[in-house]
């Protein structure tokens, strides 16, 4: 009797052994990211900003205020991954100082769209540019623009009219200049 | 002796949860996801792309079990997970005996999700099933880390036909 009971135990020990019972088992995969902020302009040409009236020899310059010329639109795109506690802003300003003082450049900001992913960041506009950096964007925790040639931030300058300027600065044929733009934590 | 044959059946048992399905990793950690990832790398504005290969693996076994005997890996994300994206889980074909796994009823590629999906399907003993993970339709992270948290279960029966 005793022997019968044993070939029935290793019996149903065999059987359980060979059968798989619920089981599980776990994995945890921890991801880290890079502390990553990108930023640039869609058109990396040069931005042209025609004088609404031409020089001629009754007008002299030509030049009627306060705005003198606006560029075409452009977009600003950035990729900001977040991280705790860290905000990025936007810089703006000029490489050199303009030519004359007779006219100052203005940063203006367009309407905004949701960008692909991530927060709308605040935006200043009317911004005179100057080589003292001055806050455009703000709030850029973490997002991506999107790279399309209209993605991102709308933004233009304007040539104006310096109210406190000095029309004996101005000079003859094109300027160009240099602005920068730079991201701040 | 009905107490020593109850004491046998639990030790058993025991014995079985700790031989049967087993990983070879608990935690797997990914680094340095970054500019490289992007949709267009480098390029400001673009998102992260929809696969991103984490470079990790792990090898999972299913053992003790008969030749005969039928059985069913599910996958799933726990509720622990705090990732913003979710996890590719794509089995190496090239790295399982083609005798144990059933080809027609296996997902070599799995997209995991909150619920238990069939993934692996074999019939007896499996001694080793090399598995790589990809991040999967992520985008620009909120945060700097997050952790992704697999549930493997093993069943009783193939997984069902694909």
């Amino acid at each position: 009797m005793r022997s019968v009971f044993v070939l029935c135990v290793l019996f149903l020990t065999s059987l359980i052994k060979a059968q798989p019972v619920n089981l599980q088992t776990s994995t945890q995969i921890n991801v880290t990211y890079s502390s990553l902020s990108l930023a640039g302009v869609a058109d990396p040409n040069p931005v042209s900003i025609s004088l609404n009236s031409a020089a001629s020899i009754n007008d002299g310059v030509g030049l009627q205020g306060p705005v003198f010329g606006t560029s075409t639109m452009q977009y600003f795109h950035y990729t900001m991954f977040g991280r705790t506690g860290v905000s990025r802003s936007i810089n703006v300003s000029l490489q050199t100082n303009l030519a004359s003082d007779y006219y100052v450049l203005v940063l203006q900001t367009g309407t905004l769209s949701n960008p692909i992913f991530g927060n709308l960041p605040q935006t200043n506009t009317g911004i005179e540019l100057s080589t003292l950096p001055k806050t455009w964007l703000t709030q850029l925790d973490f997002g991506a623009s999107g790279t399309l040639s209209t993605d991102g931030v709308p933004f233009y300058y304007e040539l104006q009219e310096n109210p406190t300027g000095n029309y004996g600065t101005l000079t003859g044929g094109s300027i160009q200049t240099n602005i920068i733009f730079t991201i701040v934590e | 002796m009905k107490n020593w044959l109850l004491i046998l059946l639990l030790l058993n048992a025991y014995g079985i949860t700790a031989q049967n399905l087993n990983s070879t990793a608990s935690v797997l950690n990914a680094s340095g996801i970054g500019a490289l990832e992007l949709n267009s790398a480098y390029t400001p504005g673009s998102d992260l792309t929809d696969l991103i290969d984490l470079n990790l693996e792990e090898d999972i076994s299913v053992k003790n079990v008969s030749k005969q005997t039928k059985w069913c890996v599910y996958a799933r994300l726990s509720g622990s997970s705090n990732g913003h994206a979710s996890i590719q889980a794509q089995l190496d074909p090239f790295a399982s005996p083609n005798n144990t796994i059933d080809p027609n009823r296996t997902h070599y590629t799995l997209n995991l999700t909150y619920s238990d999906q069939p993934f692996v399907s074999g019939k007896g003993s499996l001694n080793t099933a090399t598995i790589s993970y990809f991040l999967y339709e992520g985008s620009v992270p909120e945060i700097q880390t997050e952790s992704y948290q697999i549930i493997y279960t093993v069943q009783t029966s193939a997984c069902p036909q694909l």
